[in-house]
């Protein structure tokens, strides 16, 4: 009886989160993907009825495709400036004890302290053609024109990296803590220096981190919403702006329901690549 | 010149000294063993011999070569870590071949030196698993293999026994003073064990709060310790605190609790002092004899092969006695009186 009870346990524990995301999240989702199939006329609305012209008229028009691979750059591009800025930014946290590395945590959790929309109009007032960063350069003579930084995706880039770098660098400070440091005198004694143990003992064992943390930023990146709205509006078309403007604007609810699912679809491979990745890595 | 030579090496962190004025030489081909209680500042000279460690001042000599500005990379020191510290990721082999890759050694010699090490340490079927894939033994077999690749010219070993269960540890200690041996390398070993560091080393340092308490061999260290934590932290001792005076022409000491010990002490000791006595170089006698001291057992301990008797004087001190088990002789019993008697040349005379 209670070896049972044992067994048990964990769905016991799990049970209410169980109960909500099966409530909140997938049952909305079943929905969405039922209307998925649905069609929609101007003037009628909704038609019931199952069919995949959603899908195919997603993926066989040349603009629609466009924007899916614009969108996937851009995740590349926030996730690989990410990387490339978090990591001597995690390695530091990782090395630094008690108080100083409570206030580097501290600056690197800040981004995520305010609100999106009012860290994005921060963004605007720094990145406007009238914004700070060029009239200072004005000002100082270095250009004699505004630079582009917003309405394009440069701007949206600066200010999807800033707020998913902490994202990043806590993923990467997690898998750099978790090297032993006695592996990187082991490896002075036996003879390496500088580049060869980063190449060698840093990164292969920083692996897991790197991969988890390129998972979040890239799947912050594609779903982000409000950032891109904001700062390139209608200039830069991202997934979920097309989702938003045909659901919310065109009221086409099975259209912009079939293109959530690609990303979705979309997102999930990237991830169970990646995780397999790791975990194939871990029991090799 | 000494092969190894530290010369007035010290360490202070802060306020703390956690070296000082650490002056030792060892000869090509020697063990020798570094021992003393945790924070008595081992570890941190073999760090600094390793180069890991700074020295704040002082001088380390590698074979006529000042060693002392050098970064760990260049010294050619073999480091065997207290975990092992092998790369989890990599292979026996891989683990092996990271040191030779990184002094550019080409792929036929370093096969070759691989397979010889292995082979050294009885390894060779294990080549392709990886460290999580092997019992500790065999982990630490491969963190020595590591190190013995690169020939290097000194062996550190940073409490290498500690994480190994005993009758491993017994094993490990053979083959790792075998292997030292053969290779005829210079080693140089942390621990806190003083067993482990009479039974493997052709001396011992013994360190008490940074500074050398006394430098010999084994023997020589538990028969004539210099002072009180010396003899006290090598095997165990019984001590009478007192002073030496003169008594019709003879020395004796005479203990704070009355008690008098014929001391076995030069001309020139006189004073205060402290007497020790090993317990196994005390015997039981009849509790009325001639110059014994009366007593009574309180407590008797199984040790094994021997019994640990502790027996409180008539005159109050406790006093520790070891006695090997005799057959068809009964073992004492805890209640018994009894009589204690040593001879004079057992006992050590440690001056305060």
């Amino acid at each position: 009886m209670r070896e049972r009870g044992e067994a048990l346990k964990p769905w016991f524990l799990l049970g209410p989160n169980l109960v909500l995301i099966g409530l909140l999240m997938l049952g909305p989702l079943l929905l969405l993907a039922r209307i998925s199939f649905d069609a929609y006329e101007a003037g009628s609305g909704i038609i019931d009825t199952w069919q995949i012209s959603n899908y195919t008229k997603f993926l066989f028009d040349p603009f629609y495709r466009e924007v899916l691979w614009g969108t996937l750059l851009l995740g590349a591009e926030v996730t690989a400036l990410c990387l490339v800025l978090g990591f001597p930014l995690a390695y530091a946290l990782s090395r630094s004890r008690g108080l100083k590395r409570s206030l580097l945590y501290f600056c690197i959790l800040m981004p995520l302290l305010t609100s999106t929309v009012v860290r994005t109009f921060g963004w605007m007032i720094l990145l406007g053609n009238n914004g700070f960063i060029n009239r200072t350069l004005m000002a100082l003579h270095a250009i004699n024109r505004p630079l582009r930084l917003m309405y394009n995706t440069t701007g949206v880039i600066i200010a999807l990296v800033e707020v998913l770098l902490p994202f990043m660098v806590l993923a990467l400070d997690t898998a750099l803590l978790n090297i032993n440091p006695s592996l990187y005198e082991a490896a002075r004694n036996l003879g390496a220096r500088g580049t060869r143990i980063f190449l060698r003992i840093t990164l292969p064992l920083s692996l897991p981190g790197i991969i988890s943390g390129c998972v979040l930023v890239f799947t912050g990146a594609l779903s982000a919403f409000v950032t891109p709205t904001l700062i390139a509006g209608a200039r830069v078309k991202v997934m979920s702006t097309i989702i938003y403007q045909q659901a919310m604007a065109l009221l086409d609810w099975p259209f912009g329901a079939a293109v959530a699912f690609i990303m979705l679809a979309v997102i999930l491979i990237l991830m169970v690549a990646s995780l397999t990745l790791t975990e194939r890595r871990r029991t090799a | 010149m000494a092969y190894l030579a530290l010369r007035n090496l010290s360490k202070v962190y802060g306020t703390a000294t956690v070296v000082k004025d650490f002056d030792l030489s060892v000869e090509a081909g020697e063990f020798v063993a570094l021992l003393g209680p945790s924070g008595c500042g081992k570890t941190t000279t073999l760090r600094m011999i390793a180069g890991f460690v700074a020295p704040t001042k002082g001088e380390i000599w590698i074979k006529d070569t000042n060693v002392t500005p050098l970064p760990p990379h260049r010294r050619n020191v073999g480091l065997v870590f207290q975990n092992y510290a092998l790369f989890p990721h990599m292979t026996v082999r891989a683990n092996i071949e990271f040191g030779l890759k990184s002094h550019h050694v080409e792929a036929a010699p370093m096969n070759k030196s691989v397979g010889s090490v292995l082979e050294l340490v009885g390894l060779t079927p294990y080549a392709e698993r990886y460290p999580r894939e092997l019992s500790g033994g065999q982990q630490q077999r491969v963190a020595l293999a590591r190190v013995l690749a690169l020939k290097p010219d000194l062996l550190l070993f940073d409490e290498p026994l500690s994480n190994l269960d005993a009758k491993l540890r017994v094993q490990m200690r053979e083959e790792i003073r075998r292997l030292q041996r053969e290779l005829g390398v210079t080693a140089l070993f942390v621990t806190h064990d003083q067993e482990e560091a009479m039974t493997m080393a052709d001396r011992i340092v013994l360190l008490e709060r940074g500074r050398i308490a006394q430098v010999g061999t084994a023997e020589e260290i538990y028969d004539h310790p210099r002072t009180r934590f010396v003899a006290g932290f090598i095997g165990t001792a019984n001590f009478f605190e007192g002073s030496i005076v003169s008594v019709a022409g003879r020395k004796v000491f005479r203990c704070k609790s009355g008690l008098e010990i014929e001391a076995h002490a030069e001309s020139s000791d006189f004073g205060a002092g402290t007497i020790a006595v090993r317990p196994e170089k005390i015997e039981f006698v009849s509790p009325d004899a001639t110059h014994a001291q009366p007593g009574v057992i309180r407590q008797a301990t199984q040790l094994g092969a021997t019994m640990e008797y502790a027996v409180d004087l008539k005159l109050g001190d406790r006093v520790i006695v070891q006695e090997q088990k005799r057959p068809r002789v009964a073992l004492r019993r805890s209640g018994e009186q009894v009589g204690l008697t040593w001879q004079a040349a057992d006992t050590i005379f440690l001056r305060n």
